[in-house]
Order: C-alpha cells, then sequence, then structure tokens
C-alpha cells in the first residue's frame, strides 16, 4: 500500500477530518468526513472497525460496523452498546454521545502528509484571546 | 416554476425563539416547522397530564404561537408542531384562547391525533400483536411496571389531513420530525405519495433541518473558529422545485453558515446506515447523496433515492427506569486529581456504612475524562488546575437516592483542602427506559384523525 515515493506520518485525527457524533437508543453513530480522496482512500485500510473498536476500550462494549457516503468522503461507524444504556438512562456525562466524535478524533493515524496537511484543520490559526 | 419553501423554526423543547422570529422578520417562508419531541420529552408530558388532564403538551407552546402568530399571519407563513405532545386537543384549543385574550382573533389550529396508543397496548397483546422489545427481543409480557406513555410514530399523511383545513397553525403529537417538512411540501407541490424518490428528498430535506442550528454552523466540526455571528444564528431553509431540485439556505442577514461542509455533517447525523433510513412515509437511501455548494450561504442537496415505505409502524414506550442521584465536588491544584480519587473511595465506603443500594455507579472526573472517558490520557498532575469529582449512581428506591445526596456536603469539610463550587451541585432525577417494537400499519387504520379550533 505504502510504496509510492509520498511521505507518510502518524497524524491526529482531529488535525484532518470532520466529525459528528449521536446517538439512537444505546449506540452511538460517528460520521467522519475526509478533505480529499486520498486521505478517504487511506482511512479506508487505517481506520477499520477494529481499530476504532480498539480504541474506545471500555466505552465501546457491542460491534462496530462501517458503512460508505462515496460522494461526501464519508465513513459512518455505528458502535453497539455504547452509552451506558442510552440516552435517558445512561448516568454518564455525555449521556447523549455528542463528544464520542472527540474521542475518536484523538486517534493517531497514518496518511499521506501532504493531502492532510491540506486540510483547514491541519493549518488553524493560533486562538485568539476576544 | 412552483416551489415551496419551508425553514426550521425550532431543534427541541426548550430551543430559542429568536430564530424563528428572524426567519419571520426576514419573510418569504411558506412553512416553519417546529420539533419539540425527543423520546425523554414525553415522560415529562405524561407527569404534566397525570396532574392536570388539560396538560401534557409542551407548556412553552402557547406563548411561544402567541409571539410567531401576528407576523405569521401577516406573512401568510403555516407553522407546524409535534409540541402537541400527548394532548394536542388541549394545546390547540390553550393556543387559540391564549390568542384571543391577548386581541389576536380568527385564528385556526388543525391538530392531529391518534398516535397515543398507551390504552390500545393491553388489547393489541391479546390480540397476539408482538410487543417485544427489538433492541433487547424482551418481551412485553415480562414487564413489571406498566408505561408511562406509549406512541406509535406517525408520518406525514396524518399532518397532510390536517393542512386541508387551511390552517394557521397544525398541532400534533408523536409525529416524526421530518413529517413536518414532508407534508408541507407533499402538499403544496402535489406529488403522489409513492412518489417515492420525491418523498426520499423531502425526508432528507426534512433532516437537514430539523435539529436547528446544527444545520446551520452550529457543532461544526470544520473551521469552526471562521463561523460568524452565531449569537444571531440563522435556522436552515429549503425551496424545494416541482422538478425535485432543491436548495438550502438561511434567512438573509442571520449569522451562522451554510455550506456543503456544514449541511454533510447534519445530513449523516444519527441515521444509522445510510443506504436504510427508516420513516413511516418513505425508506431513504442516502447512498448517492451530494451537496455542492452553488453560491454564498446556498447549497443544492442531489441524488437522494426512496424505497417503498415499509409495512410497519414504530412504536416507543417509556418505562420507569428507577432513580439516578448526582453529586459534585471540586477540587483546587495542587494534587486535585489525586484529592479527587481520593475522595471517591471515602465516597464509596461511606455508601456501604449507610447501606445505599444501587445498581450501577458512574466516577468521573470533570475536567479530566468525563466526557473523553478511556481515550482521554491521565494529565500531569501539575497540569491539572481543578477537576470536579462527579459522582452518580442508578438506583430503584427513592430513598437510596435521597440518601445518597446527602453524604456530599460533609465530604466537603470532611475530606482533603482547598475544595470549591459548593453551590447546585447535587441533582436527582428520575430514569427511563425506552421500549421500542415494530407494528402492523395496519393497526392504526381509522384510529388517526385531524380537527381544527378556531376563534
Amino acid at each position: 500500500m505504502i510504496n509510492d515515493q509520498k511521505t507518510w506520518q502518524e497524524i491526529p485525527l482531529y488535525k484532518v477530518v470532520q466529525s459528528r457524533s449521536g446517538d439512537k437508543g444505546d449506540a452511538v453513530d460517528i460520521s467522519v468526513f475526509s478533505p480529499n480522496r486520498e486521505i478517504h482512500e487511506a482511512l479506508r485500510s487505517e481506520l477499520t472497525t477494529e481499530r476504532v473498536k480498539q480504541h474506545f476500550g471500555d466505552y465501546v462494549k457491542g460491534s462496530v460496523t462501517r458503512y460508505e457516503i462515496p460522494n461526501l468522503l464519508a465513513f459512518k461507524y455505528i458502535c453497539k452498546d455504547a452509552l451506558g444504556g442510552g440516552g435517558s438512562g445512561s448516568l454518564r456525562s455525555d449521556n447523549l454521545g455528542k463528544s464520542m466524535s472527540a474521542n475518536l478524533l484523538r486517534m493517531k493515524v497514518k496518511l499521506p502528509l501532504e493531502a492532510a496537511s491540506t486540510s483547514i484543520l491541519y493549518n488553524k490559526p493560533q486562538g485568539e484571546i476576544l | 416554476m412552483k416551489s415551496v419553501k419551508v425553514a426550521c423554526g425550532q431543534g427541541f423543547y426548550g430551543d430559542s425563539l429568536r430564530p424563528s422570529l428572524r426567519a419571520l422578520e426576514v419573510g418569504g417562508i411558506d412553512y416553519l416547522c417546529f420539533d419539540a419531541l425527543a423520546e425523554l420529552t414525553l415522560a415529562i408530558l405524561a407527569k404534566d397530564r397525570a396532574k392536570n388532564p388539560e396538560f401534557g403538551y409542551t407548556k412553552d407552546l402557547p406563548d411561544m404561537m402567541l409571539q410567531l402568530l401576528p407576523q405569521a399571519k401577516k406573512n401568510g407563513t403555516v407553522i407546524i408542531t409535534n409540541g402537541g405532545g400527548l394532548n394536542p386537543a388541549c394545546a390547540a384549543k390553550a393556543i387559540v384562547e391564549l390568542a384571543k385574550a391577548n386581541g389576536i382573533e380568527g385564528v385556526r389550529v388543525a391538530y392531529v391525533e391518534g398516535d397515543d396508543v398507551l390504552d390500545s397496548l393491553n388489547q393489541w397483546q391479546s390480540d397476539g400483536v408482538d410487543l417485544s422489545d427489538y433492541d433487547s427481543g424482551a418481551e412485553f409480557t415480562a414487564l413489571k411496571d406498566s408505561p408511562i406513555f406509549a406512541n406509535v410514530y406517525l408520518g406525514a399523511d396524518s399532518i397532510c389531513a390536517a393542512l386541508k383545513f387551511n390552517p394557521d397553525i397544525v398541532v400534533t403529537g408523536r409525529t416524526t420530525d421530518t413529517a413536518a417538512y414532508l407534508a408541507p411540501i407533499q402538499s403544496a407541490l402535489g406529488f403522489a405519495s409513492d412518489d417515492w424518490d420525491k418523498a426520499a428528498t423531502a425526508i432528507a430535506v426534512g433532516h437537514l433541518l430539523e435539529c436547528g442550528g446544527q444545520g446551520a454552523g452550529g457543532n461544526f466540526s470544520g473551521d469552526w473558529w471562521n463561523v460568524e455571528n452565531l449569537h444571531d444564528i440563522g435556522y436552515p431553509t429549503a425551496e424545494i422545485f416541482e422538478d425535485g431540485r432543491v436548495i438550502i439556505s438561511k434567512p438573509e442577514g442571520t449569522g451562522g453558515r451554510i455550506s456543503r461542509d456544514v449541511l454533510k455533517e447534519q445530513l449523516l447525523y444519527e441515521i444509522h446506515d445510510p443506504s436504510c433510513y427508516i420513516t413511516p412515509d418513505v425508506i431513504v437511501d442516502l447512498t448517492d447523496v451530494d451537496l455542492v455548494d452553488i453560491g454564498e450561504n446556498q447549497v443544492e442537496l442531489k441524488g437522494v433515492k426512496g424505497n417503498p415505505a415499509p409495512p410497519s409502524l414504530k412504536l416507543i414506550m417509556g418505562l420507569p427506569g428507577g432513580w439516578m442521584s448526582s453529586g459534585q465536588i471540586a477540587f483546587s491544584w495542587p494534587y486535585a486529581l489525586e484529592k479527587a480519587e481520593r475522595t471517591a473511595e471515602i465516597l464509596k465506603k461511606r455508601m456501604q456504612t449507610e447501606g445505599i443500594n444501587y445498581d450501577d455507579l458512574e466516577i468521573e472526573y470533570v475536567g479530566v475524562n468525563s466526557i473523553g472517558g478511556p481515550t482521554a490520557p491521565r494529565p500531569d498532575e501539575d497540569s491539572v488546575n481543578e477537576v470536579v469529582l462527579r459522582a452518580t449512581i442508578a438506583c430503584q428506591q427513592q430513598g437510596d437516592a435521597v440518601a445518597f445526596r446527602k453524604l456530599f456536603p460533609p465530604l466537603y469539610i470532611n475530606t482533603y483542602p482547598f475544595v470549591g463550587g459548593l453551590r447546585n451541585m447535587l441533582h436527582m432525577g428520575s430514569l427511563l427506559n425506552q421500549w421500542s417494537c415494530l407494528v402492523p400499519r395496519t393497526l392504526m387504520d381509522g384510529c388517526v384523525s385531524a380537527n381544527v379550533v378556531e376563534s
């Protein structure tokens, strides 16, 4: 896979992709959007259901399924048994799973550096104090 | 070419009214659609109705409608809301009466009833309808407690029937969030209810709009720091043309952002299998969906496909899930995290001494791992300025929930130094278990009706 001339590097996902997560019962639904096709294709082999499940550890007790929405350069991960009982029964602070995206975005993934660095998130300016 | 313009007015019970007022101020909207019902909301409304049979609708509904009615009537904008909750008839009456008391006459409110099936459950069960929970597989007969509420998700046909009264406002109970959009689009453009691609496109429009700010630059994970004027965010609007073309936008001059990058996050939000997003009206296939930036704050939605409506409807029940009780205590640097962790151990021993019975205990360190869980790395102790220990139990008896909260105030002086944030640190409430099943659509034949109240 990685036999081209490009530089590949371990990069945290929050610097490259968009993501939104939410709940449905006790399942968490996480979408991941790549800034370009090259990153999307890299994620196909890097951001597998196995790696996602492993990353979440105890937080995701059930299965992880992946779907693809090609025109939007998106993968969607459905994580079962992942909210400590689901929205209205969960004791967690994040009972609706809205921060599960942030938790996924911590993951470091091997990506082609040049394609990753074109993401607007890669070059976020230093925060200003308003 | 014929077209219809719909806008989002509310994304949830408790949402701001300002975006609706701004949408009406800017004008050009045919239908303003509100979603007020999350799963838990019906449990709250059931308690209201138990106290007074005239209640059971979202309490803020009459006053919200009063504030919107003058401009909506002037513009000819029809409002559609599911805020009728468990009592759409009384909600409709309350809106008309409050408007009249404030000098607004000639108000017509249509309402939809029939989704509340709590009283039919026993009959259905003895008729052999399968009411087992589709998530757990548990049998309905095994229920310890009777449900707090039981509602069937109704689709757009019920709202279309209400729109025939030519109302100012349509109030429903548990209709789907997206039906509030499909119904007016279908009524206005007149396509057949089995034109599955057009119906699916209208549902996708509803899905993009129904969460309000989340579809206009709120909660945006792209370049969020560049989204302007979120204090005056405009909720999304959509213009749907007779030939199926759809343009998503927002009221001119409002804050937030409409773009492909913003909308793609909302389009896939909470839909699970994108090839099979099931609604009572149509099964939506988003496999080939696309969003195209066509101008500033203007995006075209393309490629939505539809498959025939499913033979069954979703029935949701709320079951009493016992109690939750939660307490917090904030520790300051130095050694904030270590102190919080030691205090959690003290709390556990105190629970044992007091004999508190509980089903589940969740210990979180706010500022360290309360939303990151096991994915959040442990910080260097010296970098932790402060940390809040949050401990929560689930229990069956109210007495245990009360006993748990009583353990907290003494911890503020009996444990470790430099605590803060001691006001409003206790929370107690009831928990809800959801029960979902699929029932044959034909069970609802003749049960759903639309009526009207007017002044």
